[in-house]
């Protein structure tokens, strides 16, 4: 490279310094050594511009941070990268997302605590529901009844009605439940954390399919074509293999006790090997030829050839 | 007709997708909440709120015993936690709305329903993860490089100039005369001959020339071989030649490069950017570290002197 201290001993100073701003300012635009100045001119003649559109030509970044804002925090609500949303945040309790796990461990956590009283209430208000403490204590009309509970259960009485019993036992379970909070702080908290994010994830896909237009009741029933579509996407499903993502709820619902379910999962997994065998051109003989055997009989259409005679005859002489 | 295959494994698949089996609400779930509601605490509760209506319960006691706890240990009653508007339970309270929505989801006994869903979730998955990443990453994207929306969306060509058509008919009138991967010696009399020469081997007419201002004959012979290398003095003696080419010796340049812009009078005027770019020469910039600078000050063609402390040291001062 000519510095301008050397150019300017060699052309007018002035015209160098122009030169050498000129060479930098040309050298920023990407790859334009490798064009030829036809090529170059070319492109920048139609370039468009933000003419007359001040309030974009003023922009000091290109992206405003009120802009970028706005979508993180009103679309990125998921539980993928950045918040963004996967498949599992829309229907992700069918694959037993979050509950799944959470409702395993809510029955683990109850065999860790001694929940024999609250059971007693709930077995008691059961009872009373199906009346059998219940009796007709005056004919009428109109008739009168008692429900009353044994002594030795929760809540053991005569009550005018099956309700009034049961709410005297609502009462008995949610101070047996203040208890058990007491008493197992760290089960009841786990408990609550887990009963919130089932709740948290249900309230969330609601959420979310109104917005992508999810509505289960419009749904077309058999849409056969609908399955077809997914049985052709399965191996590209099978890509998606982020937390969240296609892989994970198609696997999550597919029923491995049966050979359909693993021929699904089977499927995804198969998906996944493609990219790995067809980048270095491994070939499998998986996909089988979809051309019919025999080929179909061609139809008889009409004639649209010239014969030899015909052609003659139009020849103008 | 697209042609499309189905693996093996797609076809092995496909009749009992086709007739509903093979996708069901996920084992792990159904088998806990099972688990749950048959645990000795919770399976009564179920009975009661199941036989709530035959044992005449009114609306207030049912709506009690559903949200029992919800707002304390909602597992402790299966109610559903408090906080959350748009989710109601009825009397096979929350496990009833999980087995619930999870069969809906399914399509409650047709599959197809469950995968048009599938579908649409994931074209709004993959369309909003679009727009969420993206801003995201506007953020730090380019960090402080940005010089304005005109140069990112005309690829830095208005870093040159803003005068877009202008600037492309000077480009346009020049032909071949600038060699894009020779930028470090634009302006410079051997940058400007080895072109020319690339393009139209050497021109007898120049070389006379060359000799008689004092330009050693082997140098001038040597000048066709892209590798040359000359002194400096003898570029000046190269400039000084190239002051008198002019008329039908220098249209024959013009004209082999395939140059038709107005007012270039003789070989020298090629090393002139004011001539070059007759049209734009006024709106040409460059990108300094204090920002877009003018190369020109006016139109009569007098240099931005500021460039000299502006530009990169490097192009200003030959690097030992």
């Amino acid at each position: 490279m000519i510095a301008y201290d050397r150019l300017s001993q060699i052309v007018p100073a002035d015209q160098a310094l122009a030169c050498k701003a000129l060479s930098v300012s040309l050298q920023q635009i990407s790859g334009i050594s490798t064009l030829q100045l036809p090529e170059l001119a070319a492109a920048v003649t139609p370039q468009q511009t933000t003419y007359d559109l001040p309030l974009i030509s003023a922009l000091t970044v290109a992206v405003p941070e009120s802009v970028a804002n706005y979508f993180t925090s009103t679309l990125a609500v998921g539980t993928g990268s950045s918040n963004s949303i996967v498949v599992c945040d829309l229907l992700g309790t069918a694959g037993g997302y979050v509950s799944g796990p959470a409702m395993a461990n809510t029955v683990t956590t109850f065999s860790t605590m001694d929940l024999d009283v609250l059971t007693e209430i709930y077995y008691t208000m059961s009872q009373v529901a199906s009346g059998i403490w219940t009796t007709e204590t005056d004919p009428g009309p109109p008739p009168v009844y008692s429900t009353d509970i044994p002594l030795g259960y929760p809540g053991a009485g005569s009550y005018p009605t099956q309700d009034d019993a049961i709410q005297a036992l609502i009462v008995l379970a949610q101070a047996e439940i203040s208890s058990l909070i007491l008493i197992y702080p760290t089960q009841t908290t786990n408990l609550t954390v887990d009963w919130d994010n089932m709740a948290s994830q249900l309230s969330l896909e609601k959420s979310l399919q109104a917005q992508a237009g999810i509505q289960f009741a419009n749904l077309q029933p058999n849409s056969t074509s609908s399955m077809y579509g997914f049985i052709f996407g399965l191996p590209s499903y099978g890509r998606d293999t982020q937390v969240g993502g296609v892989t994970q709820l198609v696997e999550s619902v597919a029923d491995y006790t049966n050979f359909t379910g693993q021929a699904v999962i089977a499927c995804l997994r198969e998906g996944r090997n493609q990219p790995y065998l067809q980048g270095i051109g491994i070939a499998t003989n998986a996909p089988i030829p979809a051309d019919a055997n025999p080929p179909p009989p061609t139809a008889n259409l009409i004639p649209s050839t010239y014969t030899a005679q015909q052609a003659a005859n139009l020849i103008v002489v | 007709m697209t042609t499309s295959y189905l693996t093996a494994l797609q076809l092995d698949a496909s009749p009992g997708l086709l007739q509903n089996t093979g996708l069901a609400a996920n084992l792990e779930l159904t088998t806990a909440i099972s688990a749950y509601n048959n645990t000795a605490l919770i399976s009564p509760y179920l009975v009661t709120l199941a036989n709530a209506n035959v044992a005449g319960l009114s609306n207030a006691t049912i709506s009690t015993l559903e949200s029992l706890a919800s707002n304390s240990c909602p597992a402790l009653a299966d109610s559903l936690p408090t906080g959350y508007a748009t989710l109601s339970v009825g009397t096979t309270l929350f496990t009833g709305l999980l087995s619930s929505t999870a069969a809906s989801y399914m399509g409650s006994g047709d599959l197809t329903k469950f995968v048009q869903a599938l579908n649409q979730a994931q074209s709004y998955a993959d369309q909003t993860s679009i727009f969420i990443n993206t801003a995201v990453n506007s953020q730090t994207y380019l960090a402080d490089t940005f010089t304005g929306m005109n140069d990112m969306i005309t690829g830095g060509i208005t870093q040159v100039n803003l005068a877009t058509e202008a600037f492309g008919t000077d480009l346009t009138n020049l032909g071949q005369l600038i060699n894009l991967n020779a930028l470090d010696d634009f302006g410079s009399p051997l940058g400007l001959i080895q072109q020319i020469y690339s393009v139209t081997g050497a021109i007898p007419s120049v070389s006379i020339l060359f000799v008689a201002v004092g330009i050693p004959v082997d140098v001038v012979l040597n000048l066709t071989n892209p590798a040359v290398s000359v002194t400096d003095s003898i570029q000046r003696l190269m400039y000084t030649a190239m002051t008198q080419i002019t008329g039908q010796a220098l249209n024959q340049i013009l004209s082999v490069m395939g140059v038709t812009t107005a007012g270039i009078t003789t070989m020298a005027d090629l090393l002139n950017p004011v001539k070059l770019f007759p049209n734009s020469f006024e709106s040409l910039t460059v990108t300094t570290k204090f920002g877009n600078r003018g190369i020109y000050v006016n139109s009569s063609g007098s240099v931005n002197q500021n460039l000299l402390t502006q530009l990169p040291q490097y192009v200003v001062r030959t690097i030992a």
